[in-house]
Order: C-alpha cells, then structure tokens, then sequence
C-alpha cells in the first residue's frame, strides 16, 4: 500500500497502473496546414501540424526521408526548455518518431507521395510541446512520455497543397509526351480539384511504460516521472482496418519500435513483461483513437 | 578491442567489429560546465558522437546507469565517441567502446557493458551483426541490446523495424547469447592494458 502515496491521481482509489489521465484530441486547429491535431493528455499539451511540399528530388531511387520530424520543446512548458535546453529531448522524440515511422508498413501510401520521376511530396511534421504535465519538479529526464501521432491531411477543403498530391498522378501522361524536352518533366495543377487522405490505419502509437519498484506503470504524471529511473517506448501498429480497430481491442499487430531510456536498468526477464503489457495498452489505445477517427471522418 | 590508444588521454579505447570501427575517450570527472541550479547529488553524463547520428541519447541513457554517479556529486563526465567507419552496429560498437574506455581511466563502474546487434530479414532468416549491406530495407527488423552480464541487466535497449512479438523475443534472446560470448574477449582487453 505504499505505493499508492507516490501517485498524483486525483482518484486514488480508483486508479490503476494501466490507466490513462483525461485524453483530448482536436483536429483541424490551424488552418494554413494541410492536417494539425491538438492532444492533451491531462496538463501535457502538444500540438501537431503537417505540411506537404513539393520537392525536386534529383535521384528517385535513393530518395529516403519522405515524412521529416520535428520537436519544438517550447520554453512556454517548462523553464528547463529554456534557451537550447529542449534541443536534445526535442532531438530524442524526433529520432523516435522517424524510425517509427520509416518502413513501408506504418504508411502505406508513401508510394503515392511520388508524383514523377522528378518530383515527390515531402511531408513535414512539426510538433510543439506547449505544455509539460503536472508540476514542474524536475522535468530534465522526459517530459512527455506518450505521442499520439495522427495524419488528418484533408482538414480544410480550400487548402491548395494537397491538391497537387492527388491529381499529379495523372501528369505522368504527360510527361511520356514530351520526352524532347531536355530530359525535364514540368507539373501543372489541373483545373478540377480532387482531395485525397492517406491511411493512417497503421500508423503506429507510442506508449511509455515505466518501472516503479516492482510495477509497470504508464502515464506517469512529473511527480511520478521523478521517482523512476528506466522507462521503456514501445510503439504498436495494428495490422487491420480502421473500422475493425473501432469495433474490437484484439487483433493483429506488429511493433515497429522499442527503446529504453530514462537512464535506468531493466532485468532481462521483466522486459519481456513490460513490452507484452505495453503492446497490450498500446492496442486498447489504437482501439480508442479509431473509433474517435471514424466519428471525426463522418463529421467532415 | 583495445585501450589506451591515445597515451595523452588516461581513458581511451578503440573497438572494432568487422569492419565498423568505434574509438572512444572519456574524460573526467570534472567540474560540471552547465549551469544548474538544482543541486545534484548525482554526477552528469554527456555523450559527443561524432560521425553518428541519433545514438547518443540512447548512450547517454547507458552509461548513467552503468556509472557509479553517486559517487560523483556536482562533477561531470565526458564520453566522446568517434565512427571511424560504419558497417552496421554502430551502437553496440559504441556501447561497448565506452564501457572500455571508462575501465581503462580508473571510474568505478557497476559492471562491463556487452552489446550485440541482431537483425531479422524479411524472409525470417537470423543475422547476428549483420554488415550494412544485409539490411536490405527499412522493413527488417533490427535490435541492439547493451547489457551488463554479471548482473543480468539490461541497459540499452532500441529496435526498429516491422516484427511481431515471436520475432522480436527470439532476436533479444540471440542477441542476449550473442552478447554473452563477448565477455571473455572483453576481459582479455582489460588485462592486456593492466599488463603495460
């Protein structure tokens, strides 16, 4: 029962290990992006925008880092940010994300982000940490343990950059006609405007579990943060779609990303324990994040 | 492995692994540099990796667990590493290049630090330090464990890559043996230095 006196929840009672503060998710908050998304996790405040752009790629076939990744750590969350003190969290989250995401199951659509043999998209992410949970004790270890990454490309209907993304799949005619032309491919914007999204049904979550004594605990509020020491990010993917995520927790998964930080040690037994029970969490989180999808796509 | 490669710096290594080649310095501890103004009892670690991209954080998370910081208060502890070459297993070769290097300069440390680098391609084949060209794609799965033996902990830990839950116990299980069998030419190094 000592344990229970570490813990920052407002219901102590109530609360569990594998339970998670108060999330809320907003879509569409900034409008000069081609998707953003505001996620507050009780006092941790992040907020997400995504912007496409057109690059010139000289060589197709080595063309890597389609979807770029970056953390703002503002000074507005914590004092410790102050100056260049976030550059190196910031650095960490970002590295986390990007090999989360660089495989060809997270996205499937990236394929279709090449427009030409000249041309692809280049997504750009940026996240800023508004605000770091709890009191500000000693937040120099991690900050925001959880990232709810989400792709909402079409958040506005009059935003222009993700037009091209659609319709320059029909200038490849184009340019087989005009093969003379110095070897150069042009790009024009037809005059009918279609939208188009990509899947995000197997876009991975993050979830941060970490070892307090002998428990596994996730969502850990500062105060709590500050008496652990190893901290384990898993990230999960479902393998289903996006309606059969919504109706059931269990399904297929794979995990496309684990990493221990925090400074710690882990024993080599009780890390397999920690990676099933953070799997475990990590799809009841995919499940959520559907059906809040599925009901914000239907609003739309 | 070897250490003192450098005879100016009393903590040095350098380790190579095919053909991936680390070399490592430490130095400290010494007065802490940052401004802090909470008072640590705890000494700092900062890792420098030149020529690498995205490890250090993840040496950094390491080596405070494998140092004696408490031992340390208010000082600081330089690791610098430097890639020579790139082969694949950047990380492990890091890993264990630090752990030798600070033996080499007299900090007490809880245990030696073993890394191995395990990957499984796509068409489910185990690869035990795979060299750059056997990662094919983004997709195999690759993980790197740093451990400390005599203990039985885990200290490093990241992988990347699509695997399912079978997959991924069965390379942390290789990539346990395969960092066990490390051990012995770890100790060798040590003593070759003692005996100079």
């Amino acid at each position: 029962m000592e344990l229970w006196t570490v813990f920052d929840r407002t219901d102590v009672a109530k609360a569990k290990l594998n339970d998670y503060r108060p999330i809320i998710i907003e879509t569409g908050v900034l409008s000069a992006t081609n998707g953003s998304a505001r996620v507050r996790l009780a006092s941790t405040d992040l907020l997400i925008g995504v912007k496409a752009e057109l690059a010139v790629i000289d060589n197709m076939s080595a063309y890597k880092n389609c979807i770029n990744f970056y953390v703002d750590c503002s000074a507005n969350a914590t004092p410790l940010f102050e100056g260049k003190g976030g550059q190196e969290f910031g650095e960490e989250i970002a590295s986390a994300l990007y090999a989360a995401y660089d495989n060809s199951f997270a996205i499937s659509d990236l394929s279709k982000l090449i427009v030409s043999s000249m041309h692809a998209w280049k997504l750009y992410v940026d996240i800023v940490v508004l605000q770091c949970g709890g009191n500000v004790i000693d937040a120099a270890g991690l900050g925001c343990n959880y990232y709810f990454f989400m792709f909402n490309i079409v958040s506005k209907p009059k935003s222009i950059f993700q037009v091209k993304a659609a319709l320059f799949d029909t200038q490849i005619c184009e340019v087989i006609t005009r093969p003379d032309d110095e070897g150069k491919i042009t790009v024009d914007l037809p005059e009918d405007i279609v939208l188009w999204k990509l899947d995000v049904s197997r876009a991975p979550l993050f979830v941060g579990v970490n070892k307090l004594g002998s428990a596994n605990v996730v969502d850990l509020s500062l105060q709590e943060q500050a008496c652990c020491r190893a901290a384990l990010w898993i990230a999960v993917s479902p393998m289903i779609s996006l309606e059969e995520q919504a109706s059931s927790e269990d399904g297929d998964y794979r995990i496309l990303f684990i990493r221990q930080c925090g400074g710690g040690s882990l024993q080599s037994d009780t890390l397999a324990d920690i990676v099933s029970f953070g799997i475990q969490i990590g799809m009841r989180l995919q499940h959520l994040l559907a059906r809040y999808l599925l009901v914000s796509m239907e609003d739309f | 492995m070897k250490t003192g490669v450098l005879e100016t710096q009393e903590g040095s290594s350098f380790v190579e692994l095919g053909t991936t080649r680390v070399t490592a310095i430490v130095d400290g501890p010494k007065q802490a540099i940052k401004n802090v103004d909470v008072h640590s009892l705890e000494g700092t670690v900062r890792v420098i990796v030149n020529n690498g991209s995205g490890i250090d954080h993840l040496l950094q998370s390491a080596m405070r667990s494998l140092i004696c910081l408490n031992q340390f208060p208010k000082a600081q502890i330089d690791i610098e590493i430097t890639v020579l070459e790139d082969d694949g297993g950047v990380l492990a070769a890091s890993l264990m290049a630090a752990s030798l290097a600070l033996c080499h300069s007299g900090i007490p440390t809880l245990d030696i630090c073993l890394a191995a680098h395990v990957a499984i391609t796509t068409d489910d084949y185990i690869i035990v330090d795979p060299f750059k060209k056997d990662m094919t794609s983004n997709d195999c799965l690759s993980v790197t464990v740093g451990i400390m033996p005599s203990l039985n902990q885990v200290i490093c830990y990241q992988q990347s890559g699509i695997s399912s839950r079978e997959q991924l116990s069965k390379a942390f299980s290789t990539a346990l043996t395969a960092a066990f069998h490390l051990y012995k030419i770890f100790c060798d190094a040590l003593r070759v230095s003692q005996q100079t």
